[in-house]
């Protein structure tokens, strides 16, 4: 059975409930022991996911040695048989064990469709549209894990691909915004999205992964130079968008500790704008703090590592593109340095004296 | 062992059967914990601030020499480098300071001594790429890592001795063959983790975080899978057979420890090599008729790791009763 801490817990939590069915119990019971065991755990899903994905090069590899890759129609109504078979298989067996096959017929199917739907149409504009759509099904009709959480990248992908194929960087910046605002939404409300619905609640897990993932993504791609002709107003908007988010993480997390005195406020909001505003122009920063922020806030500690391994990321790119000699670089990180020290002295002093 | 189940899951599953209201989850979350409270804010601000000001003020630093580089007298530059060596190695054996922060120094000190050798070697073209420069590098950082017992700095050491055989190999040897090569790296690998990562082997280090000793063992397995593939793909040599026998004491050994031991970590990453190496062969064997042999390679692979799957987690049920 569950551990001592794990039923102390949950004798609270039942306690505090009224309403509850034996039946509701037992499923409690019988889910908390599933996420105790190795069912949930790391290892089995880097298995699968890599099981799956060997059997997808091998499969494309032999779709590729038959005649069946000529007819985009074939490729169509494998790719539709493929996804439908992983959706069906995925509700009928609630097993981990089939997870491989769910996983490598699920991605052979988005591939196959793709390819089909280019073949027969050469619009990269509808592929996207039904990857788009395929992926919106998935989230509707399954709740796998891993179903889900491929969704969720395939359609983070979709919106991306239509700002490469359209040839509209400038959409990169407001998309990035919005997808750092959907994401900050997922956590700040996340006691909203669980009680939602027993739906919401089992998507909330692969989709806010999944957005992590994604946010990241976009993040990297608004280093990239070709995003930057031009249209100077793009990335002010979406560095507004993602600073203003900022704020909203700082301003529920003073609300939460309860900080009073109307100084500590402003020098908090300050401490988190200020350092932001010289990178106005170049969103990537101020997105990547915003995850950090929201991760540590919401304690998903290993995604706040992650954040910040984007951040040290975009920061080099950020200093490696800026069009300065190597001496004003010199300067400007040496200055910046000794007042982020500076801030630090004053900070600590203040935190002793409260 | 039952496992602690962490708050947040709990909350989640718990909801998910209940008409518990947000304000309610929102509540517990709080309360346990989960999200961080003043002390936790205090704490992050504290060492973000610290961390932000010495990256930035060592990066203002380092640009400001790269931007001198060209005009200085290799004497000058050479200085810089083992002045800077020297002040951390001082840091390290004579201040106060907290253990961990004394041991990352040690790791930047570490790093330096591999940019001091890459700076010999630009002076003096020796080459930035040598097979004797990583060699030299691992020779000099080794007291430091034994001294320190410090995790991260035992991985930059077998990264190290890593790229050191493989430069050798290609450098110095020519005609060592993959599957020897990548099973040199493979016995390497090996001991190092039987002899750092395994349980009731703290001698070497500290402590032994999970992440590292997952590291050793998944370096070790990736090396002799390599191995054994290419040994199959470009015909099979003696350095092969040898490499095969090496490999096949080493799973049955971690198969058997797995069993003993009732831990399920060699039964993921053992098996998933043996796939992948039975898929190798089957590829191999029927040259000339790719397209059965991708098929059969696709459902050999599907259903075995399916099988895997399903026995460890009936082993897992039998050794800790779920």
């Amino acid at each position: 059975m569950e551990d001592k801490h794990t039923n102390e817990i949950l004798a609270e939590l039942i306690s505090s409930e009224e309403g509850l069915t034996q039946t509701n119990l037992d499923e409690i019971r019988r889910e908390i022991s599933l996420k105790a065991s190795l069912y949930s755990g790391i290892g089995i899903k880097i298995l699968s996911v890599t099981g799956g994905l060997l059997a997808v090069v091998s499969f494309m590899a032999f779709l590729f040695s038959t005649e069946i890759l000529q007819s985009g129609f074939v490729m169509i109504f494998l790719g539709v048989f493929m996804i439908t078979a992983s959706l069906a298989l995925n509700k009928a067996v609630k097993n981990l064990t089939f997870d491989t096959v769910v996983i490598s017929a699920n991605i052979t199917g988005y591939i196959l469709l793709g390819m089909g739907i280019s073949k027969m149409t050469h619009s990269d504009n509808l592929v996207a549209l039904v990857m788009l759509f395929v992926a919106t099904v998935t989230f509707v009709v399954s709740e796998g894990y891993m179903l889900n959480f491929i969704a969720v990248l395939v359609f983070n992908g979709c919106l991306f691909s239509f700002i490469t194929i359209n040839d509209a960087p400038y959409f990169m910046f407001l998309l990035t915004g919005f997808l750092a605002v959907v994401y900050t939404s997922l956590h700040l409300q996340e006691a909203y999205w669980i009680a939602k619905s027993r739906k919401f609640n089992v998507l909330y897990n692969p989709v806010r992964t999944g957005f992590l993932l994604s946010v990241i993504a976009y993040l990297v791609a608004l280093t990239t130079n070709w995003l930057f002709d031009g249209h100077s107003s793009f990335p002010m908007l979406s560095s507004v968008i993602l600073i203003l988010s900022c704020m909203f993480v700082v301003y529920k997390a003073i609300k939460y500790t309860g900080i009073r005195s109307k100084i500590n406020r402003f020098m908090i909001y300050a401490l988190v704008v200020l350092p932001l505003l010289p990178t106005l122009f170049y969103p990537a920063i101020a997105g990547a703090v915003l995850v950090i922020l929201i991760c540590f806030y919401t304690g998903h500690r290993n995604s706040a590592v992650l954040g910040g391994l984007a951040l040290a990321y975009v920061l080099i790119m950020y200093y490696y593109n800026l069009e300065y000699t190597l001496l004003v670089k010199s300067i400007i990180l040496f200055v910046s340095g000794l007042l982020f020290l500076l801030i630090w002295t004053v900070f600590k002093k203040q935190v002793k004296a409260v | 062992m039952a496992q602690k189940i962490p708050e947040r899951d709990l909350i989640h599953i718990f909801s998910r059967y209940s008409s518990m209201k947000p304000a309610g989850i929102e509540a517990f979350l709080t309360e346990k914990k989960v999200y961080a409270d003043t002390p936790a804010w205090i704490k992050f601000i504290d060492k973000s601030l610290m961390l932000l000001g010495v990256i930035f003020s060592v990066a203002g630093i380092i640009f400001f020499f790269a931007y001198n580089w060209q005009d200085m007298h290799k004497f000058v530059k050479l200085a810089l480098v083992q002045g800077l060596l020297i002040t951390a190695v001082m840091v390290v054996v004579l201040s106060r300071l907290d253990l961990l922060i004394r041991n990352l120094i040690l790791l930047g000190a570490s790093l330096l001594t591999g940019a001091l050798f890459a700076l010999f070697g630009q002076i003096y073209q020796t080459g930035a790429d040598a097979y004797d420069f990583f060699l030299g590098w691992t020779i000099f950082i080794v007291l430091w890592t034994v001294v320190s017992g410090f995790a991260p700095l035992w991985l930059l050491l077998t990264g190290l001795i890593n790229i050191t055989v493989v430069l050798y190999a290609e450098q110095i040897a020519g005609d060592w063959s993959a599957p020897l090569v990548y099973c040199i790296l493979f016995v390497v690998n090996t001991a190092l983790y039987v002899s750092l990562a395994l349980p009731g082997k703290t001698l070497l280090l500290t402590e032994v975080p999970k992440w590292f000793s997952n590291t050793l063992a998944a370096a070790a397995v990736t090396c002799s899978t390599i191995s054994i593939v290419s040994g199959i793909i470009y015909r099979y040599d003696t350095a092969w057979y040898i490499s095969f026998i090496l490999v096949l004491l080493a799973y049955i050994t971690a198969l058997v420890y797995s069993f003993k031991s009732r831990k399920v970590f060699h039964l993921f990453i053992v098996p998933l090599s043996v796939i992948i190496i039975v898929a190798g062969f089957l590829v191999d064997t029927a040259k000339g008729n790719d397209t059965l042999v991708f098929f059969i390679v696709s459902l050999f692979i599907v259903s075995s790791v399916s099988v895997l799957i399903s026995q460890i987690l009936k082993l897992n049920r039998a050794w800790n009763g779920r």
